[in-house]
């Protein structure tokens, strides 16, 4: 905490608390970089653990790892060369498919591939293959992605510090790792029962379980990994899934099933 | 020569010149549908004259995008002529301005024909599904098209590429996933569904709207049934490849 190049601590106690703040109240802020410009990816990450560390206070716990900006696409436009990550808490967890808007405050929602970790995994070197062997069993969930900026408008750190814009997530039900290539894998999309988006695994960082993998490196930097049991959605599949009151989201992913979403206000 | 005649043979000599020419729809705002159908029968058949032979069709316009981009609410279609299907190498000088789509194409293992066909009965004509590219290229100017200018031109087809297995289905087609790389970056996936929601209900469709015009689909033909994600531009160098799940690989390189 002594290198001159980082915000100082009661710096980021504040900018964590205004984000938590936004959420629990539902009212949008200013993005942080406009008031810090050079804020820094690793200022960024310090924010969202302490965001982490006022939920952990409040009595929520650790559950998983989300991954974002995984698309080279979503990269080039934020200007940026790696994903993001940010923790998963229980309350975020949905597990009958029904999501309220009521806790939320511009929600939106995309497929993503979910990996429930058998052991714990760590390590500088960890690549796809060894995560797959890690994996415990996949399912399909739907992501629902919520910034604590106005307009859903964020420089890329901004976001990293906003927990990587983590809302909620709806479970699909589990399936055994399936015998064949992930990158290969169809999904649809259909809202209200049309047809929005059809993708394969490989939007998703070019293959989800190296999705994975960046991330359990990327922990290796600050000495952490992931945990046995642990859920990590390795990143968006589809554009986004605009969401009101009655729409109802079928997800449908080929040898792996189908997770839905009934939204409520 | 009838009206159909002239735009044929103006649409004749922009394939073999490679020179595009302007929108019929510029000077003819109400050409519809079926005055185009008529110019791309004619001009079918001077290709057929000249010793081609259709071997499939293609469905373009199958996704809701597209079809809103356009103001439709159905998609369109086109002959797939012999000389058209390639191996491994298209050669961009004979093409105008191409894009590369993936789709999966279906083989037909007998006759079929509408109206009224349910997608049950079309799918039983199905022998199997190939992973195919198409190279789109359009005769009209900067790609301008409105419907009645890309159905004239049949459906603004450029080549298409096959993967030589045909592949039984005992799957559902809408989950195929798709991987579309571009000299091997990833730019595009996509999945069966993206092809009128299902390509079995593309075929279906098709069946029905050509028994309008008094074509049955042959044995043996394949019909491709439409892209899985938005076309992507393609000049002489470049590879376009379409890794599909349970179907393989195939690719194009350009030259």
């Amino acid at each position: 905490m002594t290198d001159p190049d980082l915000l100082p601590p009661n710096i980021v106690n504040r900018l964590a608390g205004r984000l938590h703040e936004a959420r629990l109240g539902r009212s949008p802020v200013a993005r942080l970089t406009d008031s810090y410009p050079n804020l820094t990816e690793a200022d960024a990450y310090r924010i969202a653990d302490r965001g982490v560390a006022l939920r952990m206070a409040a009595g929520e716990r650790v559950v998983g790892a989300k991954l974002g900006f995984t698309s080279e696409a979503m990269r080039t436009a934020m200007g940026i060369d790696s994903p993001n990550y940010g923790w998963l808490t229980d309350p975020m967890i949905v597990s009958d498919g029904t999501v309220s808007l009521g806790g939320l405050i511009h929600p939106k929602a995309e497929p993503e591939i979910g990996f429930v970790l058998a052991r714990d995994l760590a390590g500088g070197a960890v690549s796809a293959a060894e995560v797959l062997a890690a994996t415990a069993f996949v399912m399909p969930v739907i992501e629902v992605v919520d910034s604590r900026f106005e307009d859903f408008r964020f420089r890329a750190f901004d976001n990293t510090a906003d927990n990587s814009s983590a809302g909620m997530v709806v479970l699909g039900r589990r399936a055994t790792l399936p015998d064949f290539d992930l990158s290969r894998i169809g999904v649809v999309v259909y809202v209200n029962g049309e047809l929005l988006y059809s993708a394969a695994g490989a939007a998703a960082f070019g293959y989800p379980a190296a999705s994975v993998a960046w991330l359990v490196r990327r922990l290796a930097e600050s000495g952490r990994g992931l945990k046995a049991g642990h859920l990590v959605i390795s990143g968006g599949l589809t554009g986004p899934i605009e969401l009101e009151p009655g729409t109802f989201v079928n997800v449908e992913m080929d040898r792996i099933g189908s997770v839905t979403m009934s939204v409520h206000s | 020569m009838t009206i159909a005649q002239q735009r044929a043979q103006a649409l004749y000599e922009a394939r073999r010149d490679r020179r595009p020419i302007p929108p019929f729809t510029a000077t003819d705002p109400d050409m519809s549908a079926d005055d185009a159908y008529e110019v791309q029968t004619r001009l079918a058949e001077m290709l057929v004259a000249e010793g081609d032979q259709i071997v499939g069709y293609k469905l373009g316009l199958t996704s809701k995008a597209m079809q809103s981009m356009m103001g439709l609410t159905e998609p369109d279609y086109g002959p797939v002529l012999s000389s058209m299907v390639l191996e491994g190498e298209v050669d961009s000088s004979a093409l105008i301005q191409p894009k590369a789509e993936a789709e999966i194409a279906l083989v037909l293992n007998r006759p079929l024909s509408g109206p009224n066909l349910t997608p049950i009965e079309a799918a039983r004509a199905v022998g199997g599904a190939v992973a195919a590219l198409e190279v789109v290229d359009s005769r009209i100017e900067d790609w301008k098209i409105r419907l009645a200018d890309t159905v004239s031109d049949l459906a603004s087809i450029g080549a298409v590429m096959m993967s030589s297995r045909i592949v039984p289905i005992d799957f559902d087609l809408r989950l195929v996933g798709m991987v579309f790389s571009h000299n091997g970056s990833v730019v595009a996936t996509g999945a069966g569904a993206a092809a009128l929601g299902n390509p079995i209900l593309a075929l279906t469709w098709l069946a029905n709207t050509l028994a309008g015009y008094g074509v049955t689909l042959e044995e043996g033909m394949f019909i491709m049934t439409g892209s899985l994600h938005a076309a992507v531009e393609v000049r002489s160098g470049d590879v376009a490849r379409a890794d599909f799940d349970r179907l393989g690989p195939v690719a194009i390189r350009m030259v």
